[in-house]
């Protein structure tokens, strides 16, 4: 007899709904999967075989043929198992028929017949559900994930028999219940938090500044002068994720096969931190089966570059596309799968290969030409993607502990928010969220000056030979301080104090 | 392309293998490179014991007017001449040294050997304060001298570049040979010197770099300049060197005193007390011991408001870290870091590294 169930395939994060036929005719024995299955995918036929016979099902000798539909795209993993299997079962009369085309099916086997998780389930779901489906049977391991999307029904099987059972009518499975997202929840989570930072006011101002408008950072100073310690609590800065960025973010790291179990949800902003001598494919994502690189796990998060110049400069290089579009296109061998890389880099360095130039507590040991060179791997379009810089010390200062009381995070968080809800305002119509997303014509409309400012402005391209570049970057930079100071128009303090933060490294500013 | 005259000088330098020197010495006791040209038998019989037999054969071999003519055409390639010392260019006061150089080859703009010119020389692995010294005082200099040093790693080079920066003139008396910058490092540096400045070497096409060509060259530097300024030198540096050929020629020498802590200051110090009438800390000093008017402007009465003030007076005093000023005016984070950045802007102070700042 001929089934036809529906299952789904994932490609990046959209998907295509696939049927599962399968035939049993007479003959020799075999159970042949066609439809471009990978590797894993043919390995199915073992898993099925002994999950059935393990469900006390009857694996009789016939020959079986499943087809994975359409026949001409490849497919890939293990969530096909589960479909295949109920194929099965259907076809050589084993169970009834009349519910199986309701509900779309995935889930891997094990052998003694029990349902186990698989990668991207929530992305597969909400594409699902946009093609207008809306029952599923899906492993209970995955079922956290699966509740946060209303208007499905979704049932979490343990195994292959009590879904048998289910589909026949013989047993209730209760739905997946909708959770609702709670922004709220998510405040508790952060572990780095700024009031544990003595000192450092500088740095801990450019940050606010940076993750209020969306501004890249570079941070410049000795070994453990407490750059990394500094990018850490960024993440706990930044506003809280709305329902759709968390989505986003969930079904990226539901690809990835990231997903916690117990949330279900990615509700803290992500800080990915790969360290400089990571492959390039780590970083953009793609290989085999097109995982998603450090820079899509880093969407609407952060992405620290601990030592920029060590890096190589071709895997610099790959940032400049999704820095400038927030997206990364990851090539497979038909076709290329795109994910989203929106994130805010932030940077470390030090002055020099040691670390030590012109630092007070050590002296430097490296030549001129050493300095040079260091300097010049940072130089370039990366460079021109970075809006704030900022010289993270590592001063001590005996008498001034203790005696300042250290902001938590929360408190500037909080101002950020404030910030950003007058960027959303400001850009509702517009297709950027944050002031650093400006484009020229952006800038004139909203960063005008008065002129007081424009004299400044006209200052300071003489005396720090300022470019025009570095002017459009000063000019988003003042419009965020003004922002954070709740002002309408720029004015004198904020221009001066967007000056400050241009970068002092290379010749042009 | 080169004089008639200096023919035999470049002859005698570049065929013959004779250094500037030695053509000096050998002017000096009655045989001009003309002389040794059209007299050669005789002063090969007579000073045998001091020509080497390569030597003496490409003298009894002659001056070949095309070769000589070649080797002019390859330095107005690469832009270079040649010129003697009874060329009209050559500053008498060069001239006039124990040992002067019979011939010099150049980049550049020629006229400068003869203009005011004062010496700046000093370590090669200089402190902050070194370099500080020498920018601030080649600053307030070069309005009104041509800057000589030896494009070394260190002072030289900072000497060089902020007289550049300031739109001075200067002079490069290299210790390898004119078409060879060293160190290499520096070939920036050279290119910009030639072209707005001048750069010269006893030393010509093709010729090595030898270590006791170095010192050999400070005896010019001094020559070609009124005075000599040291401003941070260590006990074995070469500037010390040039410090006693200024003594021995007779020319000015001012040396800006050390912290006694900072061993790269031993030589200056040690200099000091060797030459007590030497002391200088101010540019001014330089310029009144040549002979000529103070050099730098009063600062013109800057108005401040209350906070410009009282920072200034606490920068003046000693460099202040960023958060130390935020505990001194009370001010926020915000408000401080563009009051500071104005002040800045103005000159009033400056910002260092390390979140420091001073005036």
């Amino acid at each position: 007899m001929l089934i036809k169930l529906k299952s789904y395939a994932l490609e990046g994060l959209d998907g295509y709904p696939v049927d599962v036929e399968t035939d049993t005719q007479g003959g020799i024995a075999a159970f042949d999967i066609v439809g471009l299955p990978s590797s894993s995918v043919k390995e199915a036929r073992n898993r099925v075989r002994s999950a059935i016979k393990n469900s006390s099902f009857d694996f009789m000798p016939k020959r079986v043929t499943v087809n994975l539909a359409p026949a001409d795209t490849k497919k890939d993993g293990s969530l096909y198992d589960f479909p295949m299997a109920i194929g099965f079962l259907a076809s050589t009369g084993q169970i009834a028929t009349e519910r199986l085309k309701d509900y779309v099916m995935i889930g891997e086997l094990s052998l003694d017949g029990g349902i186990r998780r698989v990668n991207g389930v929530l992305p597969l779901l909400i594409g699902a559900f946009q093609d207008g489906y809306r029952k599923f049977l899906i492993p209970a391991e995955n079922a956290k994930e699966a509740s946060y999307i209303e208007g499905i029904e979704v049932y979490p099987v343990k195994t292959l028999s009590d879904a048998a059972a289910f589909l026949g009518g013989y047993l209730a499975i209760e739905p997946v219940r909708h959770t609702v997202y709670d922004k709220a929840k998510t405040a508790k989570r952060y572990a780095f938090d700024l009031k544990d930072v003595k000192g450092q006011a500088a740095a801990k101002r450019a940050l606010e500044i940076a993750v209020a408008g969306g501004h890249n950072l570079l941070m410049c100073g000795s070994p453990g002068a407490g750059k990394t310690l500094l990018a850490k609590c960024v993440p706990g800065v930044m506003p809280d994720m709305s329902f759709e960025e968390a989505i986003e973010t969930t079904k990226i790291h539901s690809v990835a096969g990231l997903l916690d179990g117990e949330e279900g949800m990615v509700s803290v902003r992500p800080f990915r931190s790969p360290h400089h001598t990571a492959t390039l494919l780590s970083l953009t994502g793609g290989g085999n089966r097109s995982t998603p690189g450090e820079i899509s796990l880093a969407h609407n998060g952060v992405l620290f570059l601990d030592e920029m110049p060590e890096y190589a400069k071709k895997t610099l290089e790959t940032l400049r596309q999704p820095l400038e579009d927030g997206v990364i296109s990851v090539a497979r061998v038909a076709r290329s799968v795109e994910y989203p890389a929106r994130f805010m880099l932030i940077a470390s360095m030090n002055p020099c290969p040691c670390g030590y130039l012109n630092s007070r507590l050590k002296d430097c040991t490296c030549s001129e030409q050493e300095i040079r060179k260091y300097r010049a791997r940072i130089s370039g379009p990366l460079m021109d993607r970075i809006d704030l810089y900022v010289e993270v010390d590592g001063v001590e200062y005996r008498e001034l502990r203790g005696s300042r009381e250290e902001e938590s995070s929360s408190v500037v968080k909080a101002r950020v928010e404030a910030a950003r809800e007058i960027q959303a305002k400001r850009f509702a119509d517009a297709p950027m969220f944050v002031n650093a997303a400006m484009g020229n014509a952006e800038i004139k409309r909203y960063c005008r000056l008065d002129e007081a400012s424009e004299a400044l402005l006209q200052r300071s391209f003489d005396a720090y030979r300022l470019t025009a570049r570095g002017a459009t970057r000063i000019l988003k930079v003042a419009r965020t301080i003004a922002d954070l100071a709740g002002r309408a128009e720029i004015g004198v303090g904020d221009l001066s104090e967007a000056i400050a933060y241009r970068t002092r490294l290379t010749g042009e500013l | 392309m080169i004089g008639e005259n200096a023919y035999a000088a470049l002859w005698l330098n570049a065929v013959v293998g004779f250094e500037s020197r030695k053509i000096a010495r050998f002017s000096a006791l009655g045989y001009p490179p003309e002389r040794i040209r059209y007299e050669t038998r005789d002063f090969v019989k007579k000073f045998a014991k001091v020509i080497d037999a390569d030597a003496e054969r490409e003298l009894l071999d002659g001056l070949d007017r095309g070769q000589i003519e070649r080797i002019s055409e390859d330095l107005d390639q690469l832009d270079m001449g040649f010129v003697v010392a009874e060329d009209f260019a050559f500053p008498e006061r060069l001239r006039q040294i124990a040992d002067p150089p019979a011939c010099l080859y150049y980049r550049g703009d020629l006229a400068l050997l003869k203009s005011k010119s004062l010496a700046v020389v000093g370590t090669r692995n200089p402190t902050r304060y070194g370099k500080e010294v020498t920018e601030n005082f080649v600053k307030a200099l070069s309005g009104l001298y041509t800057i000589v040093s030896g494009m070394a790693r260190g002072i030289d080079a900072i000497a060089h570049r902020e007289a550049l920066r300031s739109g001075g003139k200067t002079i490069a008396v290299l210790g390898s040979g004119i078409d060879r910058p060293y160190p290499s490092e520096h070939v920036d540096l050279y290119h910009e010197i030639a072209k707005r400045g001048l750069v010269v070497s006893e030393y010509g096409l093709n010729t090595g770099v030898q270590q006791y060509r170095f010192p050999q060259r400070n005896r010019i530097i001094s020559g070609l300049s009124r005075g000599v300024l040291v401003t941070e030198a260590g006990e074995k540096s070469g500037s010390l060197i040039t410090a006693e050929y200024a003594v021995e020629q007779g020319k000015e020498l001012f040396v800006v005193p050390s912290a006694v802590t900072n061993p790269r200051g031993t030589g200056t110090n040690r200099l000091l007390v060797k030459y007590p009438a030497a002391i200088t800390i101010t540019p001014d000093a330089v310029a009144e011991g040549l002979g000529d008017a103070p050099c730098t402007k009063p600062p013109a009465p800057m108005q401040l408001d209350y906070n410009e003030a009282m920072i200034r007076e606490a920068l003046v005093y000693r460099e202040m870290h960023f958060e130390e000023l935020l505990m001194l005016t009370g001010l926020g984070v915000s408000a401080l870091t563009s009051l500071l950045t104005q002040m800045e802007m103005l000159g009033i102070i400056k910002k260092l590294d390390h979140n420091y700042y001073g005036v």
